[in-house]
């Protein structure tokens, strides 16, 4: 009986911390059903500086579920280019903190590469890039995440307050490389979520 | 009749006064103005009055929110960063700290230096501050300045002085980034220095001595107003 009792706790504690966990983030685009959305924008085909060549559904890895997006990128090194997908939607983060997603790259390629979330906001269609970005490493999953709460410092040239993540009509996320490394191969995007 | 010639010479005198400018002040040219005294340019100088609020922009709680040995220290002999680590032993504020383990090797001018790039407009703050603690079997001799990247042209400026570090105490590291400081070397900032930090950064430095291989903790970095 004692053994029952232990069993139902533990079986409740597990589930009640697995509600728990799921409860903090949404997933927003797992790219199990393709590429949901996500696109190279127009624009990015016409700049020089911008190496992405083509993105599709992949399920050669993923940090959630079976796929993700791919991007195939041919970055030349020696001068500043990077790489850029979006998608056009309006969300309203206001119940979220943070903003998220996982991007890898694969164990042979070189050190360097940084990744950052570009989101655009408002009535005013404001393009607001990250004041900060993150090194990827290779062979590894990494996550770059933005704070959305007021107050903020982790967007560039905004006061970010309340209607900052109520409002958001585009999210773009880039991979660079600053002079170096040059880099010919793909770069997987997962995962991206919102948390509470 | 001598009533009359004076008083011909009196108007004379008038005439000459009232067509000569800046004579007497009749006359006077009115578009050439003084010098305005508040137009005289007086250097802004930063405000003497305490701090009564700051803000923590790094904390080291949970991870080093991008902070980095930068790599183009890689491969250089007197920058003598090795690590970088968060530590739950020791520190000032929260349950963690930024623990920078160095080797310095004495005998020559080193540094361990460590940084993140992030685009901050600090304008609204008049200081930076941090809080640095070494070992209490640490050597005297470690000094400490904050060296800021900012602008268009990604400036790199260092402090104009450092500030001893003491074996087994916290040590707050503070510059002025108001207008006019003088904390900074061969810059004084004007309005659009804070506007634009690109990059914050911290030397560690041995001129010489000591020689010193262990860990340097840093926690609570903070702008104030």
């Amino acid at each position: 009986m004692k053994k029952m009792l232990l069993a139902v706790i533990a079986v409740s504690v597990l589930f009640a911390w697995t509600a728990v966990g799921t409860a903090e983030e949404e997933v927003l685009f797992g790219f199990e059903q393709g590429l949901e959305g996500w696109e190279i924008p127009d624009w990015a085909f016409e700049k020089p500086d911008h190496v992405q060549k083509e993105i599709k559904s992949s399920d050669k890895y993923a940090s959630e579920g079976i796929s993700s997006l791919e991007i195939d990128t041919e970055f030349p090194g020696g001068k500043w280019t990077g790489a850029i997908v979006e998608i056009m939607q309006f969300f309203d983060w206001s119940a979220y903190s943070e903003v998220a997603c996982d991007v890898y790259i694969p164990a042979d390629a070189p050190v360097g590469l940084k990744a950052t979330v570009i989101l655009t906001v408002g009535d005013s269609w404001k393009w607001v890039e990250m004041s900060r970005s993150f090194d990827l490493i290779p062979g590894e999953w990494v996550t770059v995440k933005g704070d959305l709460m007021p107050g903020s410092i982790d967007w560039r040239r905004v006061q970010v307050d309340e209607t900052f993540r109520k409002d958001v009509r585009k999210m773009d996320i880039r991979v660079y490389s600053n002079n170096q490394p040059a880099y010919t191969g793909p770069v997987y995007v997962d995962n991206i979520r919102v948390v509470k | 009749m001598k009533y009359l010639r004076i008083k011909a010479i009196s108007l004379a005198i008038a005439a000459v006064c009232l067509t000569v400018p800046g004579l007497t002040g009749c006359g006077k040219d009115s578009s050439v103005q003084p010098a305005d005294e508040s137009s005289v340019e007086i250097p802004k100088m930063p405000s003497t009055a305490p701090i009564t609020e700051e803000r923590v922009y790094y904390d080291f709680e949970r991870d080093l929110s991008g902070w980095e040995i930068p790599m183009w220290t890689r491969g250089k002999s007197d920058y003598v960063a090795k690590g970088l680590n968060i530590s739950n032993d020791i520190f000032l504020h929260g349950q963690g700290s930024m623990e920078i383990v160095a080797d310095f090797p004495g005998g020559s001018w080193t540094a361990g230096l460590v940084e993140i790039q992030q685009y901050l407009n600090l304008s609204p703050y008049r200081v930076i501050s941090t809080d640095i603690y070494i070992p209490s079997d640490a050597p005297d001799g470690l000094k400490a300045r904050f060296v800021l990247t900012v602008g268009e042209n990604w400036k790199f400026v260092e402090m104009s002085r450092s500030v001893p570090l003491v074996p087994g105490k916290w040590v707050t590291l503070t510059a002025n980034i108001e207008p006019g400081s003088y904390d900074w070397k061969r810059v004084v900032p004007d309005e659009a220095f804070a506007q634009d930090v690109r990059k914050i950064a911290f030397r560690v430095e041995s001129n010489k001595k000591p020689q010193y291989t262990g860990s340097v903790y840093v926690d609570n970095v903070r702008c104030g107003k």
